[in-house]
């Protein structure tokens, strides 16, 4: 069981690929969390049931593989080995699908994806628009394993890089490919990993820490969540490698607790590679000692901050502190510590095993490789996205995103959550990469790309990201516990309709006061989304404060219903849903909202039939003739 | 060198940036740094520029590096200050800060209103001393833009000895700190975060419940008024203040004690002490001004006519005790000595035995000092401890047996944790009542400490090497029977440098076989420094000038007695009675004659700690009455017995003549000799008397518990099962 040597690696990988089948059939699920909410556990057991009930199921196989990244649409299947792939895949179907595609070859059309621009059916899933123009280094082989079983990995070529690291390599030439190759940290800040590496290498004391960083806290943003469930042992083999460049024996994953499935694969991915002699002493005969522990996050955002993580792991309150010193001088109990993200990690192998020319050709001039985003919010292929650095937001949102749906326009795009701040459409074309975002005033961050359309409020944005900065403060230091409170204020005033002249003022100097002040980097990045917002939506503030208008219809206290008395037909849907019980009217005859009792929530609207439409969503400054 | 606005400065390694730009008299302001404390870089205020590093660093919290060149000031660094300071006040109550009349107000309107919420500086008890407010005027801040917020926290008055108004919290975290880093007990924490931080207990349970022990750190590092001393936060300002040193126990904590016309009024720890650090426990820290200050002080002299105590001049009391005593031969005459006693005071008495009355027996008015002072004389070769204090702090094993730190010597816990941060191991050998948990590593509740350390000798015993006294002590072990966990012991202690703490508690089950051992242990881990009996105040120096003293328990009665604490052991049958006292006492009932003396507040001195320290006692207050000062009723005493030499002037002539003459050489530190290394037998039974834990805890000073005048610490030691 346990691998003694290189070569038992090796051989244990022949062994495996020989017993692959390339044409035995092969049903595989995607198990990521979306999908999972999308029912696939019961579509898998479907598939299971199906093969069993017609006795084939020793001859197709099923498996549940991590996340393909194609979320909107999922339950997602591929069937191997023709790669044809179904989407938002049903229990009811299943039969059908075992029946005709996977016993007789025999496609159903109304499973496949349809492309929206050509409305042209796609077959294979790299055919798909959405995957054409990724480029999945990192997420790539989720779909051809299940994350727990170490040998769907080995057969990949898993652990290729760690034994060329541990049998041909010293550690200095193992930091010096990653300096060279150019990998930045992808936790948002992207410090050079080499650099971090090597100074942690070079501190004095033993012993020395690892960490994974898989707090990931963005609203919105799971990429780690993706590459943790999915090929956690990529991550691993990651960092068994960084162990040995740095001189380390002991590893964390701190792993958010909100992250359930992704904290029992790493978990189990460990204990497998601890059995075959991966993880532990004297991996694969090697003089390297490693292994790793997990450890659950509690709740905090605050904690993906890498000395409040540190804090943490101490079992102490996840508070920040100054720095220097730097955690690879003194970190985790005074020990020097390397704390990388999870896709940091991830990149390692890759550029182990594909060498520094070969990621020095991926990217732009200054930042180097793929990476991976989850775009969300007003767009039609909400997923995983993962693209060379330099790729435009235009390519992301619009040719690999589908563009907005409903046919609204594109406003913005939030890059980096909290800390990030906003693109506006005028500057879609901008390259995606750590410097090209910050000349605009925002921040790739760790990559989570919300796509905001002409319903978004601007300003009611910004105060949704500073409610949760504020929330998440820990605390400690003056600008960011009172700083942000003060900023969340002043916006919920102007959303309400309190704004007066001097709060503009005001909240630029509160966010020049908590971005120089802040200790830590969420009080100093927390201003991010309100200056961005200010920058290229100042007249959405100015409209709300001076004129109490709302421009994108969506702030209450600045907008109200009103039923168009000529679309009206009487139905009374909307009174029986309505929560206040502000509507009124007789059957068949137009009803009216008290504007007293309404309470804004917009149910009326959604309940109106479309038909009809007769519900306006309307601003404080329109009267009823404004139609 | 490093430069500092300019001007250059000598590099010294291992500093921080704020502690380099103090010293070279820089002014930075700070609120959340405090030198005791490590640094924690909350405020924000401290930032300052340097050369080559990103942003505003904070000066607290940046190692200072040789060649740094650095800016204290500029309008970018001032015009973030203000910012910060304005956003603090915008969350305390900020009225009076910046009113308009706040310049007359401040002239004239002197007396702070008491007032239940407070929501400005004139109705703050700490207006004067609060530390936003002097930031307030260095940033001349005139005005607060922002919305003004008061978190409407409720007055926090439930617990003992000091009251909690978290709306005036500035979140400096300073409290926190010293309770969890230097205490090591963690009381208090940040609860929650965002806008809704704050500092409290767990679960919002009382400071009872939670652990505190009352020392009253928090309050003495506060800067503002949101944790404040109950008793005395209303007592208006000072118009003197001293340093002293606390006589409640052994360790001999530097007080500063501040009064108001000849009152005591109010105690805090000394930063500089050098035998406290900064530190005080909830005795000298709170304790003081209600003690001394408590009823039933005695006010004047008495003498017993027709069987009736009479007030009478101080004169007719002494010439009443004089004859009294001259009765009775000196060998039937027994002084007994209270450890509360100052040098000067137990110096004239020891002279008043020697010249006046030969032939008087003196003995301590503490049983377990009695015994640990005989029985450390005969292992070490003089009474006392073997080391002083820091034996403590660097110890890689404390062993702790029968005391209880949270009635005296709690500051140790400061050293205790100090040491523990390093890696160090605590054994706590007996019952332990609360807030030690978490320090120590080791616990042997069970009786039997003679055992316990007899066993670990035992398994200990080849590293005996030759030592002399190695047969005799070899053989005396085996008459004690097995124990468990002595095996271990032995495990934690061997080849490690240990120090034993004994308590009173001892006591009660041969304590003579407990300090033997303790000392044996002591020596079969080469810690010659170790061994520290928990002493009573000034114990050390009232043996210092009396090697004589004896253990009395074996003397025997005498007839006539001369007592400077209404506890001592009288006989039913003694036939005359001085009682030298500051409390009324049941005593009363059997005294002739009462002389008023002094306590800690209205007494002047010296008196040794139980490491060898010798430090002044400055008093602050007058005793009440005609009381007067204890050494000089010895001194008149001895002159109305036909004494010569007693006609001092003033105390300053009774030390001098006392460091020329005696034992006591100055003020500082005696330095011990190390001790001879030697194994001693140890005893598996004892014919001497013990004593009862009910003896034990009583928290004595001279006639009178501290427990019965100081309502707030019964309530505590209630708590923590002390009394009942």
């Amino acid at each position: 069981m346990r691998l003694r040597s290189l070569i038992e690696l090796e051989a244990l990988r022949q062994s495996i690929l020989q017993k692959k089948d390339p044409n035995k059939p092969c049903i595989s699920l995607c198990s990521g969390t979306g999908c999972h909410a999308s029912g696939e556990k019961k579509v898998q057991e479907a598939f299971r049931n199906e093969l069993k009930k017609r006795g084939v199921d020793d001859k197709v196989e099923v498996k549940s593989t991590g996340c393909f990244g194609f979320c909107q649409f999922g339950p997602n299947v591929v069937l191997h080995p023709e790669g044809t792939f179904y989407h938002s895949v049903r229990v009811e179907q299943v039969p059908d699908i075992v029946e005709k595609t996977v016993l007789k070859g025999v496609i159903l059309e109304d499973l496949l994806y349809t492309d929206p621009s050509t409305n042209l059916k796609i077959f294979h899933e790299k055919d798909v628009p959405f995957y054409a123009k990724q480029m999945r280094n990192i997420l790539g082989n989720n779909g051809l394993l299940e994350p727990t079983n170490i040998e769907d990995y080995i057969g990949l070529g898993g652990f290729v890089a760690l034994a060329k690291v541990l049998g041909e390599m010293k550690p200095e030439q193992v930091i010096d490919v990653v300096k060279k190759a150019g990998l930045r940290g992808r936790g948002g800040a992207g410090f050079p990993t080499g650099l971090k590496w090597e100074t942690a290498r070079r501190s004095p004391s033993y012993p020395k820490y690892l960490v994974c960083n898989a707090d990931e806290g963005d609203p919105g943003a799971y990429m780690n969540r993706s590459v943790l469930e999915g090929n956690p042992f990529s991550v691993l083999e990651g960092m068994i490698i960084g162990a040995y460049a740095i001189g380390s024996a002991e590893g964390f994953f701190y792993v958010r607790a909100e992250y359930p499935l992704a904290v029992k694969n790493i978990i189990l991915a460990a204990k497998k590679a601890r059995e075959r002699g991966l993880l532990g002493k004297n991996i694969l005969g090697s003089e390297l000692d490693f292994d790793v522990k997990v450890i659950k996050g509690a709740g905090a955002f605050v904690c993906g901050e890498e000395t409040a993580m540190m804090a943490s792991i101490e079992g102490k309150r996840g508070m920040p502190r100054p720095r220097p010193p730097f955690p690879a001088e003194s970190g985790i109990w005074g020990k020097p510590t390397n704390i990388n993200n999870v896709e940091t990690w991830a990149n390692v192998p890759l550029i182990i095993r594909n060498g520094v020319d070969w990621y020095q050709g991926i990217g732009s001039k200054t930042s180097k490789g793929t990476k991976v985003f989850s775009l969300v919010g007003k767009i039609k292929n909400t997923g995983l996205v993962e693209v060379p650095m330099g790729t435009s937001l235009r390519t992301i949102v619009f040719d690999i995103g589908g563009g907005i749906p409903n046919g609204k326009a594109l406003k913005a795009v939030q890059c980096g959550g909290p800390s990030g701040g906003c693109i506006p459409a005028s500057h879609i074309d901008v390259p995606v990469d750590y410097e090209g975002l910050k000349e605009l005033g925002a921040m790739m961050g760790s990559g989570g790309l919300i796509v905001m359309d002409e319903d978004t409020c601007m300003v009611d944005m910004a105060k949704y990201f500073v409610s949760f900065t504020q929330s998440e403060s820990c605390g400690k230091c003056v600008p960011c516990r009172i700083g942000t409170k003060r900023m969340l204020e002043i916006l919920e005033q102007i959303t309400q309709g309190k704004g007066i002249n001097q709060h503009i003022a005001t909240l630029e100097s509160l966010c020049a006061t908590i971005r120089d002040g802040s200790l830590c980097g969420l009080g100093q990045t927390a201003p991010n989304p309100v200056l961005t917002t200010l920058m290229y939506f100042r007249s959405e503030y100015e409209a709300h404060i001076n004129e109490k208008r709302c421009p994108a219809k969506v702030c209450k206290a600045l907008i109200h219903f009103e039923i168009d008395k000529d679309k009206c037909t009487g139905c009374q849907a909307c009174k029986v849903r309505c929560p206040a019980k502000a509507i009124d009217g007789q059957p068949k005859k137009p009803h009216s909202i008290d504007q007293n009792l309404c309470i804004k929530c917009g149910v009326c609207q959604q309940t109106c039939p479309t038909k009809a439409s007769a519900v306006m969503r309307l601003d404080n400054l329109s009267t009823e003739a404004a139609r | 060198m490093i430069t500092i606005n300019g001007q250059q400065y000598p590099f010294t390694p291992g500093k921080t940036v704020l502690e380099a730009v103090t010293e070279a008299g820089v002014y930075i302001p700070t609120l959340c740094n405090h030198p005791h404390l490590p640094p924690f870089g909350a405020c924000r205020l401290c930032i300052v520029q340097i050369d080559d590093v990103r942003g505003l660093p904070t000066a607290c919290t940046t190692p200072l590096t040789d060649g740094m060149n650095i800016r204290t000031e500029s309008e970018d660094i001032q015009k973030l200050r203000r910012e910060i300071m304005l956003l603090i006040l915008s969350e305390h109550p900020n009225s009076c800060l910046v009113c308009k009349d706040k310049e007359l107000c401040g002239k004239y309107n002197t007396c702070t209103t008491k007032a239940g919420k407070i929501t400005g500086c004139n109705l703050c008890s700490w207006k004067e001393g609060c530390e936003v407010r002097k930031i307030v005027e260095y940033l001349q801040i005139e005005d607060i833009s922002y919305h003004i917020d008061y978190h409407d926290y409720a007055l926090e008055r439930d617990d003992p000895f000091f009251d909690r108004d978290y709306n005036l919290c500035i979140l400096c975290g300073r409290c926190v700190r010293v309770c969890e880093d230097i205490l090591g007990i963690g009381a208090i924490a940040f609860l929650n975060r965002g806008h809704a931080t704050r500092v409290g207990t767990a679960f919002g349970i009382s400071h009872l419940d939670g652990g505190c022990m009352f020392c009253g750190a928090c309050v003495d590092v506060c800067p503002t008024a949101a944790l404040t001393t109950r008793a005395t936060k209303w007592l208006s300002q000072a118009d003197k203040r001293t340093k002293t040193t606390c006589n409640f126990c052994g360790v001999g904590c530097s007080m500063i004690i501040e009064g108001r016309r000849d009152t005591v009024m109010r105690a805090l720890a000394d930063m500089d002490g050098a035998a406290n650090q900064g530190q005080a426990c909830v005795l000298g820290r709170f304790c003081i001004p209600p003690f001394f200050n408590a009823i039933g002080r005695l006010r004047y002299p008495l003498v017993r006519k027709d069987g009736v105590l009479t007030p009478v001049p101080f004169a007719e009391a002494l010439s009443a005790a004089a004859e009294g005593l001259k009765r009775f031969d000196p060998n039937d005459i027994r002084i007994s000595v209270s450890p509360k006693l100052t040098n000067e005071t137990a110096y004239l008495l020891s002279r008043l035995v020697k010249e006046v009355l030969p032939g008087t027996s003196m003995e301590l008015n503490a049983p377990f000092d009695s015994m640990a002072m005989q029985v450390s004389f005969r292992l070490i070769g003089y009474p006392g401890c073997s080391g002083d204090l820091e034996s403590i702090r660097d110890a890689e094993v404390i062993i702790v047996a029968g005391a209880d730190l949270c009635i005296d010597h709690s500051v140790l816990r400061v050293r205790m944790n100090a040491a523990h941060k390093r890696g160090a191991k605590i054994v706590w050998i007996g019952p332990m009542r609360s807030g030690e948990i978490r320090l120590v590593d080791y616990h042997y509740p069970e009786a039997g400490i003679p055992e316990m350390l007899a066993g670990a000798l035992r398994v200990l015993a080849h590293e005996t090497q030759d030592m002399e006294g190695g047969d005799a002590f070899l053989g005396s072990l085996l008459a004690f029977k097995e124990k468990e966990g002595a095996k271990e012991l032995a495990s934690i202690v061997k080849g490690k440098r240990t120090c034993i703490l004994l308590g009173k508690e001892i006591m009660q089950d041969r304590p003579e076989s407990v300090m033997t051992a303790a000392w044996d242990l002591l020596m079969l881990t080469q810690s010659p420094r170790g061994l520290i009996p928990l002493l009573e105040a000034n114990t050390q120096g009232i043996y210092e000038l009396n090697p004589t003293l004896v253990d009395t328990r074996q003397k025997g009665r005498a007839k006539a007695y001369y007592v400077t604490s209404g506890n001592a052991d009288v006989p039913p049958e003694a036939e005359f009675v001085v009682l030298q006292d500051i409390f009324e006492s049941k005593m009363l009932e059997r005294a002739d004659v009462v002389l008023p003396g002094t306590g800690l507040p209205e007494d002047e001195g010296t008196i040794v700690s139980m490491e060898g320290r010798v430090q002044s006692i400055t008093p602050i207050a007058r005793a009440p009455g005609t009381s007067m000062a204890d050494w000089m009723i010895v001194a008149k005493l001895a002159e109305a017995l036909g004494g010569n030499g007693f006609n001092y002037d003033t105390l300053d002539q009774v030390t001098q003549e006392m460091f020329a003459t005696s034992a006591i050489p100055g003020l500082g530190l005696m330095v011990k000799p190390l001790p001879a290394s030697r194994l001693f037998p140890v005893m598996a039974t004892s014919n001497s008397p013990q004593l009862p834990a009910s003896a034990m805890l009583v928290h004595a000073y001279r006639g009178a518990d501290i427990v019965d005048k100081v309502d707030d610490l019964y309530r505590l030691y209630r708590y923590r099962g002390v009394v009942k």
